[in-house]
């Protein structure tokens, strides 16, 4: 078999302010190439704690995490770690680093020792792909904070990662922004990035081919969206709801016998209905 | 102030950022809005719309460049103005909760403002736990945790904390679910309108959560471009979804649902805002066919 692109082994992380409660307790999480997993949980469930372990931005205090073999706490190591694993967080502006836009998306592929001649190029398509091309000469502080979050994303694509993870990335865009980072997002994940996804968005983790759903720092499911979230009951006492469309649809259930309960999509959901209903759809 | 008078009252506001700069940018263009006591007012617009410009035309934070700005019987535009007692009354909760704390320790962040209006101690320690208490941030649990070391929803909440430790009458809130869990989103919902209930306040939000404004708006201003291009009540608004989506904007889940429905022939009312009201269509519906 071959090695996986992330793996963790028993990982713990105490926060040294944390007053000693872990955020991570033992978290054993395989990820394979070109999967799409969403992490889902509350606020405060370990999500990016454990985000930021996957390209060493912190390090475990028990156990360990490799990412394409390498352990992330090999400093010889931490360069191609970053290289392979790009990360978008929840707030873009602590990833800005320059004055101009296109400058902030070249920071990154600079360093790498991206030849010059080549930097230009990737620094349009990366813009081009989240759709700021044409914001390329503007000061970052002007951008709108979606604006912002793409621009982040941008700067991340720039170094073509293996690997995406993305922090609550959409948290802050507009539906039509949203919708076109899925589509991004979606676009990366079939030419075989590796995409994992925090979200809060229950509609967002439906995309994925497998929700991972952390609590108190631990993983308590692993599967399939539907698997996931046909234990409504579960994930509400641990702070996680169910898409509201699979909510909707126990709620027609009940009135409606032989309602399929398990629909997690609009679209599956209305043809649930006129089909059940024998209408046209 | 009449007393019926509005407590907010815009009229064709403009604002251009780095004006007569090579790179100044029109915000807003001629922007007129209405907030009354105890209404929940909804501006709504895609990405880069003038929102949060907007917002901070309600409390003083910007004096409009052109246009008149009344707030709580005072007029914004007048330099003479003092904006200080306007923004205890008018508290104003930031798109980004890093925006507004800066206190090594949480209990300290909240207490902040009413120490600076000169309240006495004691008097400042029971509006920060009541004010701590009532956003999910137990006094004592949480008065002596690090702010950096809070997670995103927590911070959230303590910068509302901060605002409602001053006894505002009217919150003016930039997308104030984004980021939060769905306990946490559902948790705030349900605060504000105790919030609201409690008194005669308003709120005044910009969201692209268009569940949350069906669920707690009265009226919607649908901003475009840094004008306003619709006014009404959500039913009226999410009952022409071509036109939301049209200007880039989402609908909320009944909505959606609505239109998947009507795209397969299956149809029932345009209007429908809750979950609770598409179960009951769709039981109708399933009874009609019978």
């Amino acid at each position: 078999m071959p090695e996986p692109l992330i793996r963790t082994h028993n990982l713990e992380h105490v926060y040294p302010a944390g007053g000693g409660v872990p955020a991570l307790r033992g978290v054993n999480l395989t990820v394979r190439r070109g999967e799409y997993v969403a992490i889902i949980g509350a606020n405060g469930s370990g999500k990016s704690t454990l985000a930021r372990h996957l390209n060493a931005l912190l390090l475990p205090t028990e156990g360990d995490v490799w990412v394409n073999g390498w352990n992330t706490r090999d400093a010889a190591r931490v360069r191609d770690i970053r290289q392979t694993v790009g990360m978008v967080f929840q707030d873009p502006d602590n990833q800005i680093v320059a004055t101009v836009v296109e400058e902030d998306v070249a920071f990154g592929p600079e360093n790498l020792g991206v030849p010059d001649d080549e930097l230009p190029a990737r620094v349009r398509w990366a813009l081009e792909t989240v759709g700021l091309s044409a914001q390329a000469k503007r000061p970052p502080h002007l951008l709108s904070a979606g604006q912002k979050q793409r621009l982040a994303i941008a700067s991340a694509l720039a170094m073509k990662p293996q690997c995406l993870v993305l922090d609550e990335a959409t948290a802050m865009l507009d539906p039509v922004g949203k919708a076109e980072l899925l589509l991004t997002v979606r676009g990366l994940h079939r030419s075989g990035t590796t995409v994992l996804a925090v979200t809060h968005t229950m509609s967002e983790a439906v995309e994925a081919d497998r929700v991972v759903v952390l609590s108190e720092g631990g993983v308590v499911a692993d599967g399939t969206p539907a698997d996931v979230f046909r234990d409504e009951e579960t994930l509400q006492s641990i702070g996680v709801d169910v898409p509201i469309i699979s909510h909707l649809a126990r709620m027609v259930a009940q009135r409606i016998p032989d309602f399929p309960s398990d629909v997690l999509t609009v679209q599956a959901f209305a043809d649930a209905v006129c089909h059940r209903l024998g209408g046209q759809g | 102030m009449n007393a019926d008078s509005p407590w907010i009252e815009l009229r064709d506001i403009h604002y251009t950022y780095l004006r007569g700069t090579p790179l100044e940018a029109a915000a807003l263009r001629g922007v007129s809005l209405e907030v009354r006591a105890g209404e929940t007012v909804a501006v709504i617009g895609p990405t880069g719309s003038g929102k949060s410009t907007l917002l901070q035309h309600l409390n003083g934070l910007l004096r409009p460049q052109q246009g008149q700005a009344l707030v709580l019987g005072e007029d914004l535009g007048n330099s003479a103005v003092d904006v200080r007692e306007i923004r205890r009354r008018v508290g104003l909760v930031f798109q980004q909760p890093e925006d507004q704390l800066f206190e090594r320790y949480a209990g300290d962040d909240v207490a902040f403002g009413p120490r600076n209006y000169g309240l006495p101690l004691d008097a400042v320690r029971e509006r920060v736990r009541e004010a701590m208490e009532s956003v999910g941030l137990p006094f004592e649990a949480y008065k002596d945790r690090l702010t950096m070391t809070l997670s995103g929803g927590e911070r959230r909440r303590l910068a509302l904390a901060g605002v409602l430790a001053l006894e505002p009458q009217m919150l003016v809130l930039d997308e104030p679910t984004a980021g939060l869990d769905p306990m946490g989103r559902r948790s705030l919902l349900q605060y504000l309108r105790v919030w609201q209930d409690e008194a005669e306040r308003a709120i005044v939000l910009t969201t692209h959560n268009m569940d949350d404004v069906a669920l707690l708006a009265d009226r919607i201003y649908v901003l475009v471009d840094g004008r306003v291009v619709r006014v009404g009540p959500p039913r009226q608004i999410f009952g022409d979804p071509g036109f939301l989506l049209e200007h880039g904007l989402g609908l909320p889940s009944a909505t959606q649902v609505v239109q998947a429905l009507a795209g397969r022939g299956c149809s029932v009312p345009v209007d429908l805002l809750t979950l609770e009201e598409v179960a009951d269509a769709v039981e109708r519906l399933a009874y009609e066919r019978v």
